[in-house]
């Protein structure tokens, strides 16, 4: 490895050569494929209704049958994997921007901020995960921006917490006390020496909380506080189509097989990463 | 004795089976051991029971050697009970005690309930060193015993081994890259450089008379203690790529007395004096 | 003027118990005095849990002290701030034992050593990369090794590089804490003979911490002996080794084994027991309990500072006799 490329190149080799990772990878890519080009992809509109194939069974129109008021299932689970992927990303994004920022000042500093920033988020780990959610948007009310705030709170915590333990390790390195030694500022130190060499547990992090994001997500659509009908949402397809269990099976399974294949392929990529990144390994 | 990656340890590692397969891979080659014959003979089950017995281990860190979960005396009695298994408890216990007592380790019948925590650096060697003497070893192989010690210590480490040599009669293999260690502990001495042998002689001779221009080398970069130097001597360029070793001789590189025929004849060792075997086109040359 | 003065230096790093109540600190440094002069080596020489390492980091005000003073240029070192600070960043340099870890993995070699010039504004910045190639050709490597990342370079590369890093700012002094503890021999040899030529061409004074009496003595100009936590012995090279006086410093020079053969058997000069914890040092002289010389005041009081020959100091209630 002879630059940061070639660091990124050396981890997905290794990747490569697991295959339960590299399914995890090749699951992820569809995924973000499906959600980026839903529009040419999907047959159908996802929320044109036609009461009269109400329950319609598969067929070459509809490959996955209708829903309830005549919805093209599959156009509907394509465009959910767009919902989806805009909770995951933006979720996870406001918890690793500010669970990193509290973690690595209260891990780099020590003393009564870090004392304070912890007890903080001992307080948010306190809760039970999803009852804070459902907090959060029962405050601010049912809608997409609301669901992504609540659900990036909540994770922030463990972002936090492993940016913190992460960068104590790397805190007591030479080099960084050596960064002081040439005059380097705290600032500094921390965005040059410290947060590059803590990124690993990071990097895995991000990526299984992928998979719990989602979860959460479609939990609480479930619960009807998620993504409001008629935009399509695994969570909130998989609520309405509990209602016809009986009658139409099939409607409830493949917004759950979908779920169910997207945390599966995210937790495969984050053990893979997990000893992918770890430096122990040698080539 | 040689410097890192000289394959000192890796040899003393062959010798006892400790190699891991895979990757490792002895090619060739034998290791004669006394009546046993040639180790690299003998299945993994023989080996064990050589393993501890008839030839023990004391490694460099002795920090880590030791389990950290155990106390000091369980662990050796451990060593003697997996070569022993007939031994009653209170034999066995006293004979822990006893060998605690010999490697003169402070207040023995109570060091033997410690923890490895519980031990500065200098008595868990002495442990490790109970442990390796516990079944009467015909030979003991040090890998680097005191590199991780501080020099006080150090010294009370060297007197030890040297005394249980004389009292147990048993042989050691003593590695080191301290020359001094090896001055004051060793009777002959193999010099290693790259993964073989290049100079092979009574201690005072290796010392007083080295004749391999890397030995020649190395006794001039070390600072001394008895005298001032202007300069240290300076041994050019750096240790050869092992995954691709030069044809020839493989100090030549690095060598102010290479001749036309190192760069395609690596040299063999030869006796140039009684006992003093030298594997260098140069040196032979000029006797 | 003393490029670095030192007196009663004392560091204890607290330890606390599991129920909010104090243990024992340890007591790192504990009342040193020392002082540095213009381009001069002292060599400070002592075993684990001595503080010589600890002397180094609070030296360059990196850890803060217990008590006592560090002046640098007169001025106290704990109380630069802003502007002064960064000066003396400018010219208190270190260069650890472990090239391995001193190094940020994730900086090529011209960042590494870049950052130094552009902290201190030493080159404009299109000249940056220039320099830290004649700062590479200064410590042996070549100018176009700049673009590596530490990983790619041999132990004894890295601590050329490390060199280079303390070097770039032009410091007064550097303190290198067992520079080359962790090298091969003739890896060593190399690294010394540079650090020698550093500092004639550059003027800088070095403290040379160390383990090993022999690196010690073809390095120093003055040599400190410490054992845990305070000085036994401070004396010009020249009488330190050949008219030591502490017992300490006799027994340590004596339990070194000699890279020849001798007849003297290393058996007759151990210093016996283990180094005392230095969180609960001995009484009175700290030595006493492994001193073969030692008298009933050892035990009782901690015997005075003194100067027994010109520049020769002790701490040893029996020095007088042995001068």
């Amino acid at each position: 490895m002879g630059s940061r490329d070639s660091r990124a190149m050396l981890v997905l080799r290794r990747i490569g050569r697991n295959p339960v990772a590299l399914l995890g990878l090749i699951i992820i890519i569809v995924y973000i494929g499906v959600a980026l080009f839903a529009p040419i992809l999907a047959p159908h509109d996802p929320i044109d209704q036609n009461l009269s194939k109400s329950f319609a069974p598969l067929s070459a129109e509809n490959p996955l049958g209708c829903d309830e008021f005549g919805r093209d299932i599959l156009s509907r689970i394509i465009f959910g994997a767009r919902t989806s992927l805009i909770i995951q990303v933006f979720s996870v994004l406001i918890a690793l921007v500010t669970g990193v920022f509290l973690g690595a000042v209260g891990g780099y500093f020590g003393g009564w901020l870090d004392e304070g920033i912890m007890r903080v988020m001992d307080i948010l780990l306190a809760f039970p995960g999803i009852l804070l959610a459902l907090a959060i948007v029962a405050v601010l009310g049912p809608d997409l921006k609301n669901l992504i705030i609540a659900i990036g709170i909540y994770s922030i915590p463990q972002f936090a917490r492993i940016t913190r333990g992460s960068v104590i390790t790397v805190k007591q390195s030479e080099y960084v006390t050596a960064a002081r030694a040439i005059g380097e500022s705290h600032f500094v130190t921390i965005m040059r020496y410290v947060l590059p060499n803590a990124i690993s547990p990071i990097i895995i992090q991000t990526t299984l909380r992928m998979a719990t994001v989602l979860l959460t997500a479609a939990g609480l659509g479930f619960l009807g506080l998620g993504v409001q009908p008629p935009q399509p949402e695994w969570g909130t397809m998989l609520s309405t189509a509990r209602m016809y269990l009986r009658s139409a099976p099939l409607v409830a399974v493949f917004p759950g097989v979908s779920i169910m294949i997207v945390v599966l392929g995210f937790n495969f990529l984050g053990d893979g990463l997990q000893d992918a990144l770890n430096p122990r390994l040698k080539d | 004795m040689g410097e890192t990656g000289c394959g000192k340890s890796v040899t003393a590692h062959s010798v006892m089976g400790l190699i891991p397969v895979p990757p490792g891979r002895i090619v060739g080659g034998t290791v004669t051991f006394g009546k046993h014959g040639n180790l690299l003979d003998l299945k993994e089950e023989e080996m064990q029971k050589l393993r501890g017995k008839e030839m023990s281990m004391i490694f460099q860190d002795p920090m880590s050697s030791l389990n950290p979960v155990f106390t000091a005396g369980f662990q050796v009695e451990e060593a003697i009970v997996t070569h022993d298994r007939h031994i009653s408890k209170k034999d066995l216990l006293s004979r822990v005690v006893g060998l605690f007592k010999k490697v003169n380790i402070s207040d023995p019948e109570k060091s033997v309930h410690s923890y490895p925590h519980m031990l500065s650096g200098g008595m868990k060697q002495r442990v490790m060193i109970a442990m390796g003497l516990s079944c009467g070893p015909k030979l003991i192989i040090a890998d680097e015993p005191t590199t991780a010690l501080d020099v006080s210590i150090q010294a009370q480490i060297l007197t030890l081994l040297k005394k249980l040599q004389k009292e147990e009669g048993s042989s050691v293999l003593l590695i080191s890259h301290d020359l001094g260690v090896i001055a004051a502990m060793a009777k002959n001495v193999a010099v290693m450089y790259a993964g073989s042998i290049v100079e092979y002689a009574p201690v005072s001779d290796l010392f007083q008379q080295p004749m391999h221009p890397y030995t020649k080398g190395l006794l001039g970069a070390i600072p001394r203690l008895d005298r001032d130097i202007e300069r240290l001597a300076v041994i050019p360029g750096t240790l050869p790529n092992l995954f691709d070793l030069p044809e020839g001789c493989k100090f030549r590189e690095r060598c102010s007395e290479a001749l036309e025929i190192c760069a395609s004849v690596r040299p063999r060792l030869i006796e140039i004096e009684p006992g003093h075997e030298v594997a260098c086109h140069a040196c032979a040359r000029d006797r | 003027m003393h490029v670095l003065e030192i007196d009663n230096l004392v560091k204890h790093f607290p330890r606390g118990g599991l129920f909010g109540g104090e243990k024992n600190p340890v007591r790192a440094v504990d009342g040193v005095s020392l002082a540095l002069g213009r381009g001069e080596t002292l060599g400070i020489v002592g075993e684990s849990g001595s503080g010589k390492s600890t002397v180094g980091l609070l030296s360059l005000g990196l850890i803060p002290k217990t008590s006592g003073t560090i002046l640098f240029m007169g001025k106290p070192v704990d109380e630069f701030e802003g502007k002064e600070l960064i000066l003396f960043r400018r010219k208190a340099q270190i260069v650890f034992q472990n090239p391995f870890a001193s190094l940020n993995p994730r900086m090529i070699i011209r960042d590494i050593i870049g950052r130094v010039l552009e902290i201190h504004d030493i080159v404009p910045k299109s000249q940056i990369a220039g320099k830290v190639g004649a700062l590479l050709q200064e410590v042996g490597l070549r100018g176009d090794q700049a673009s590596r990342y530490p990983h790619e370079f041999s132990g004894g590369q890295r601590q050329r590089i490390a060199v280079a890093r303390a070097l770039a700012s032009g410091p007064e002094f550097i303190i290198l804490d067992e520079p080359t503890s962790a090298l091969d021999v003739s890896v060593q040899a190399q690294i010394l003979n540079l650090l020698g030529d550093l500092q004639q061409a550059r003027g800088h004074a070095y403290i040379f911490i160390s383990h090993n009496l022999a690196v010690i003595r073809h390095v120093s100009h003055r040599v400190a002996v410490m054992y845990l936590g305070k000085l036994m012995e401070t004396a010009p090279k020249e009488a330190i080794f050949s008219r030591p006086v502490h017992p300490y410093t006799r027994a340590l020079l004596a339990s070194v084994p000699k890279p020849f053969v001798t007849d003297e058997d290393i058996e007759s000069k151990v210093i016996a027991g283990d180094i005392p914890s230095p969180t609960n040092p001995p009484s009175g002289c700290r030595f006493h309990t492994r001193c073969s010389f030692c008298i009933g005041v050892c035990e009782e009081a901690e015997p005075a500072w003194r100067e027994v020959a010109p520049k020769h100091f002790v701490a040893c209630h029996r020095a007088e006799e042995w001068i």
